[in-house]
Order: structure tokens, then C-alpha cells, then sequence
């Protein structure tokens, strides 16, 4: 019953293929909206079972526990898919609204969201396999519907990296199912608690955290993820950034329980703040607008990784800090996606003309600069805002480790990194060549493969020649088009694609206003037994006043960043392309630095 | 001895991808590498036995069945994903005109100038 959650997607996937076949776009549209909302109205009819800590598990086609497929909701679970679905939802109205996506982009996208809610539901490692896998297809066709040589290149990239990555997770399945002979989850941890930790079942687990970590974006795994998110165009970019990256942190807490005599905590206790930090500044040193973005969900990675240290042998679902990384997984979807989407309509504005720069579309959509606002204070973590609880309870957890001070680097690095963003989104201008891209012909348009394309995102230079020759290459996208009277595209075009991101930044702000409430209402949902009878203050005096050195120590390092000699240094360091090569021998030293750790050291000193 | 000639395949197959700077070698090698695992759990599942799994009277001495079905699942995979991969480097090649992957980042370094 549970894989109707699954199912649903799969089916509005194949309805929009039919509807595209038949040459009826809206068809295609609506079809994945259905199926879209039928998952959630279906995820909704669970909640009075699993309140309070239930599970459900459902064993797809009889086949039942050892070998077979196994499926598991539980809270944690739940949760998971009624946000990330809902976001989806959001960022699917965006791409309906934007309106010139053909229906394949639409099949794509519900595949992707069926390998994700079968990711957070699968409980055994084989069926996970499967889901990474369906979940990469998806991603890999949706990077490259722009068609440019830029986009081909970042999907070949990730397609390279990810498989390498699910390689190594393959890799680990044969070492667990030589040693234990099953499949489930739960039977392969009792089979290693059985045994003990032996140098066979190290090198499983460093092998599928090395998979785990090249879906997710740990550190040494992250080379991908830059040149994929600000490649794919912006509502893609949500979804994936916003959406399935922080899906494999739920895999995360699924494989977390099956190696408890592991040292994974000391593990996570470098790595976590270290993909922070290294995050963090790889944000403040890019100059594209997407990159950004996309090198501070690496950094949020990297604190949702460092929940994982606090755990130290305890399973994750018994603490606070699972309803606190859930809280922060949460916010960082909602903001990301926000951000995202709020570039997609930015650089597709039609307002009035002439626009000559975001000065004057700002003034002209006040409400969304707010949403952009709501999103950039929710990432960085300011109080009263989205990021701010989860973060806080991390930290603080964190806090008796030596390398808690990465993490408090991180945040200031985040806050120079966006306060960059907003000035770059300030000065830029919109009407660029390459963001109309994908009105020209992607990839399933099958239009002029053999174009050469595109200078990429620049600062401030704008070639106002290239936009001329541009725009007689193909006539409709003329100066009048954005003197077009809004009535003629229906009320939906104009002002549909705002709603999504209304409602993205409302649920920012409704994350953070009352974080005590939300944490409660979370734990008791989980049903998690807290050591203490209350979450801690958050809004103690303490943490106010980190904030505000966060706060400052940001605005200095981005004046430090600002001026000529540290730009011309950085701008040295930013000349070098780290390429393919280098990511994948990053991969693999990285599995091999795991591995042997876990070797010499397979439980915690 | 064996798993240690697969294991061989796989170094092989993951040493490609990093060290051919052509797209195609570098597609052949990620499949290499894919197969290798394939292989080391196919070599597991001929430990139980040698025959095919297909009940005629009563079970013989069969290999593992479950290990058939995994990888029946992850060979489509690879397939699937090395079709995507090949569609992706000829476009690729249509658009940088090679397939020399140091020369198309090296062309893309110069775009983001």
C-alpha cells in the first residue's frame, strides 16, 4: 500500500508522455499536477498511524523480508516526503507557469520525484541502488534540457561522478551481502552486531558512504555539483538543489544504524564542518550567481552531516538532533528552491520596458525582493528565520569538538558569500543571452544542435552586440516582447509563476517563527525520548550574540573580499578549472582515505 | 584468485575514466569498472553451485538466484546509463568539435573568461 506513493508519480509520468504524444501539452501540465497532489493527499492518510513514532513496512509483491523488496514509512520518512514533495509541487507550478517546457521535461520530473520518494521509503540497500539510479537518469536528462555545449558538459560530469560514486555503492552491497547474506537494513545490522566490526564490513561502509556521499556532496564526492546546478536551468536547479540533494541525507539516516560499532561519528564529526566550511568559501570565491548558490547547499550539506557526529553510537532517531537536522534539512529546501525560483523569474521578467537593470525591477516587484530576502536570511541563519533552530541546536552540539570552529567559519563565510549574491543580483542585467536559452530550442526541441554557444553568466559586462545579433536569429524574442500587455498570456503566466515563490518564502518564515512549537511538535510526532524534558532556550541571550558576530564578521570579510589586491588573488585562484580528472581521483581518494581509516580504526577509541 | 583478477578489472576500469583524456575511453572504462562489480557478485553467487537456476525436478546444486535477479537489475542499469552517456559525448562532439575532454574544458574555462 505504501508503494502507491511511488506508483502515483510514475503514473503521471506516463500520462504525460501519452499526453505528449498526442500533441496536448496543458494535458501533460495537468496530469502531472494530479499526480503530484494525489501523492500528497495519499501521504496525508498516514498520519495517525505513524504519529508517535509507528512504521509501517510493506513487503512489494510478497516477496517478504530477507530477499525481497522492502518498503518502510515511518515519521522520519513522512515527514520527508510531505516536504520534498510539497516543494516539488511548488517548483512544478513554476515550470507550468513559465509555460515553454515541453511535456518530456514534465516526465522527467515526476521520474525524479518517484526515485526520491522511493529512495526515503526503501528499506532494503539493494532497492535503494535501484531508486539512486532512477533518481541520477532523471537528473542527468533535466541538466541537460538546455542544450548548450556548457549544460552537455555538466551532465556528462555528474553522469561520470555519480556513476562512479553508485560503482563504489554497488561495490559495498557485494561486501554486506558476502558477509551477512541478506538484503533488508534491519537484518543487516543485527547480523553485524552479531559479528562485530571486522575489516570486510570497514570497507563496505566506507564504500557506500563513498556512493552516499557523491549523491550528497560531501566533501571530497562534491565535484559535480557545481557546474550540474548552475548549468540546468533555474527551476531545475530548485529541484535539484533544493529537493533530491537533501534526499540523501534521509539515506543517510538509514545507513547510520546498520555500522553502530563504527567510528562513522568521528567521521562525521571531521567531515561535517569541514564540506561547511570548504562550502562556505568555495561560495564567496565563485563569481556566477547559480554557483554560488549551488557551493552553499554543499555548505548545508555539511551541517546537516554534522548532526550525524552528535549521535556517538545512539541510533539518530532518538535524539533531538534528528527533529533539529529535519528542521534544518526543511528550511534549506524551502530557501534554496525559494532562491532559485526567484532567479527564474527574475531572469525571464516581462515587465514593462525598457528594463535596464534589477534596480528598476526591483522597485517594480517589491514582493519578490522580499521572498529573495526571506530566502538569503533563511539560509544564512538569522533568528526568527527558517535556518536558524536547526542550526543552532547542531552547533551547539557540536560545540565540544575541535572542529566546531569550521562550522562557525562557515556561517560567516555564508553570510560574506550571499551578501556578494545580493549585490551581484543587484548590478546585473536581465535580458542576457543565455537565460533565454531555453526559449530557442533545449534538448528535447531537437533544434540546432550545432550552435556554439554561450558566454556564460558574467558580472556586470554586458554585450549588448551579442543580444543584437541574437535577437535577429530568431524574431520573437524582439525589444517589444516585453512591452507585451500582460493580458494577452492570461492571468496564470503573469502571475502564476509568483506563487510558487510566495509560498515557498511564507513557509521560510513559518519555519522560523516559532521554532520552540515546531521542534516540539516534531519530536513528539518522531516519538524520540529526549534526555532532557525540554529543548534547550534558543533564543538565549548567547546565541543572539553569536549571531550578531556572525553577522558582522561576515559584512568585514566581504568588505576584505572587495578590495583589488584580494580580488585580484582570488581572481588567479578562480581561473583554475578543476576538471573531470580531478574530480574523479578525488572520488576515489576519498575512498580510499575512508576505507583505510576505517580499517585501522573500525571502533571509536 | 579470481576476485583479485576482478578486482584488477575494476582498478582498470576507474584508472580509464581518470586517466584517458578521450570521452569514449572514458565511457568504455566507467563500463569496465561497472561490469567488474557485476562480476565479483556473480562469482559470489556460483559458490552455492554451478547450474542455472531453473527448478526441473527438485533444486540441484544451483548458483544463487538472488544474485542473478540483482544483477539482471544492474546490468540494465549500466546499459541505460552508458546509452545517456554516449548520446551525451556525440553532442558534445557536435558542438566543441572534439572529443578530447582536456580541450573542451579547456575551451569552457575560456567561455567563463
Amino acid at each position: 500500500m505504501i508503494s502507491i506513493l511511488v506508483l502515483l508519480p510514475l503514473l503521471g509520468a506516463a500520462a504525460a508522455l501519452l499526453a505528449a504524444t498526442i500533441h496536448r501539452p496543458r494535458l501533460a501540465y495537468a496530469a502531472g499536477f494530479l499526480s503530484l497532489a494525489a501523492t500528497l493527499v495519499a501521504a496525508s492518510c498516514w498520519r495517525s498511524c505513524l504519529a508517535g513514532g509507528g512504521a509501517i513496512h510493506e513487503s512489494v509483491g510478497g516477496w517478504s523480508e530477507p530477499l525481497g523488496i522492502g518498503l518502510t514509512l515511518d515519521g522520519l520518512g513522512w515527514i520527508g516526503i510531505i516536504v520534498l514533495v510539497g516543494i516539488s509541487l511548488f517548483i512544478y507550478g513554476h515550470i507550468v507557469a513559465e509555460g515553454h517546457s515541453p511535456p518530456s521535461v514534465v516526465f522527467f520530473f515526476l521520474l525524479a520525484v518517484a526515485g526520491m520518494v522511493g529512495l526515503i521509503l526503501a528499506d532494503d540497500i539493494f532497492n535503494m541502488f535501484v531508486m539512486f539510479e532512477i533518481l541520477s537518469l532523471a537528473s542527468y536528462l533535466l541538466i541537460a534540457v538546455k542544450g548548450s555545449g556548457r549544460a552537455f558538459y555538466a551532465s556528462l560530469r555528474y553522469l561520470i561522478l555519480s556513476t562512479v560514486g553508485m560503482t563504489f555503492f554497488l561495490l559495498g552491497i557485494f561486501v554486506l551481502y558476502r558477509e551477512t547474506g541478506v538484503l533488508s537494513l534491519s537484518l543487516i545490522a543485527e547480523a553485524i552486531r552479531a559479528r562485530g566490526a571486522t575489516p570486510g564490513i570497514a570497507v563496505a561502509a566506507a564504500a557506500i558512504l563513498a556512493g552516499i556521499g557523491t549523491r550528497a556532496a560531501f566533501f571530497p564526492f562534491h565535484g559535480w555539483l557545481a557546474e550540474a546546478h548552475s548549468q540546468a536551468p533555474h527551476p531545475i536547479s530548485a529541484l535539484l538543489s533544493g529537493v533530491l540533494l537533501n534526499s540523501g541525507w534521509f539515506v543517510m539516516v538509514r545507513m547510520m544504524p546498520i555500522f553502530p560499532l563504527l567510528s562513522l561519528s568521528t567521521i562525521f564529526e571531521v567531515l561535517g564542518p569541514f564540506t561547511a566550511f570548504f562550502g562556505a568559501c568555495g561560495a564567496l570565491l565563485v563569481t556566477d550567481k547559480k554557483k554560488i548558490l549551488a557551493m552553499s547547499s554543499i555548505a548545508q550539506m555539511g551541517i546537516l552531516l554534522t548532526a550525524f557526529a552528535g549521535m556517538g553510537g545512539t541510533e539518530l532517531q532518538d535524539s533531538l538532533l534528528a527533529a533539529a537536522a529535519l528542521y534544518q534539512m526543511m528550511s534549506h529546501a524551502l530557501a534554496k528552491s525559494l532562491l532559485f525560483l526567484s532567479l527564474g523569474i527574475l531572469f525571464s521578467a516581462e515587465g514593462p520596458c525598457p528594463i535596464r537593470s534589477f534596480r528598476e525591477l526591483f522597485r517594480q516587484m517589491p514582493l519578490l525582493s522580499l521572498c529573495i530576502c526571506v530566502g538569503v536570511l533563511s539560509l544564512v541563519g538569522l533568528p526568527l528565520f527558517g535556518g536558524f533552530p536547526g542550526k543552532r541546536v547542531i552547533s551547539e552540539a557540536a560545540g565540544d569538538s575541535p572542529f566546531s570552529s569550521f562550522l562557525g567559519g562557515a556561517s560567516v563565510a555564508t553570510v560574506a558569500a550571499f551578501l556578494r549574491w545580493c549585490f551581484l543580483l543587484w548590478n546585473a542585467s536581465p535580458h542576457r543571452r543565455v537565460d533565454r536559452q531555453d526559449e530557442r530550442g533545449n534538448l528535447f526541441g531537437e533544434r540546432d544542435a550545432k550552435r556554439n554557444t554561450t558566454a556564460p553568466h558574467r558580472i556586470a559586462e554586458e554585450e549588448r552586440g551579442d543580444q543584437e545579433a541574437n535577437l535577429s536569429e530568431k524574431g520573437e524574442i524582439t525589444e517589444g516582447a516585453c512591452c507585451r500587455n500582460p493580458k494577452e498570456k492570461g492571468w496564470f503566466s503573469t502571475w502564476g509563476i509568483f506563487l510558487p515563490s510566495l509560498f515557498l518564502a511564507c513557509g521560510c518564515l513559518l519555519v522560523g517563527w516559532m521554532p520552540r512549537l515546531g521542534l516540539a511538535v516534531f519530536t513528539s510526532f518522531l516519538g524520540l525520548r529526549l534526555e532532557s524534558e525540554e529543548i534547550p532556550p534558543l533564543f538565549a541571550p548567547a546565541a543572539l550574540l553569536e549571531t550578531m558576530g556572525i553577522l558582522m564578521g561576515g559584512v568585514v570579510l566581504w568588505r576584505v573580499t572587495l578590495q583589488p589586491r584580494v580580488e585580484a588573488a582570488l581572481d588567479r585562484f578562480r581561473r583554475r578549472f578543476f576538471g573531470l580528472d580531478s574530480a574523479t581521483l578525488a572520488v576515489m581518494g576519498g575512498f580510499v582515505a575512508l576505507a583505510a581509516f576505517l580499517w585501522r580504526w573500525p571502533i571509536p577509541p | 584468485m579470481n576476485e583479485i583478477l576482478v578486482g584488477l578489472l575494476f582498478v582498470i576500469g576507474i584508472g580509464g575514466t581518470i586517466l584517458k583524456p578521450n570521452l569514449l575511453y572514458k565511457i568504455i572504462s566507467l563500463s569496465i569498472a561497472h561490469s567488474s562489480v557485476i562480476i565479483l557478485f556473480l562469482l559470489l553467487g556460483a559458490r552455492a553451485g554451478s547450474e542455472a537456476p531453473i527448478l526441473t525436478d527438485g533444486a540441484r546444486k544451483i548458483v544463487d538466484p538472488t544474485v542473478q535477479a540483482l544483477m539482471l537489475t544492474a546490468i540494465v542499469v549500466g546499459v541505460c546509463v552508458t546509452a545517456l552517456a554516449l548520446v551525451l559525448a556525440v553532442r558534445l562532439y557536435r558542438i566543441y568539435g572534439t572529443l578530447d575532454l582536456g580541450e573542451i574544458e579547456k575551451r569552457i574555462a575560456e567561455e567563463e573568461q
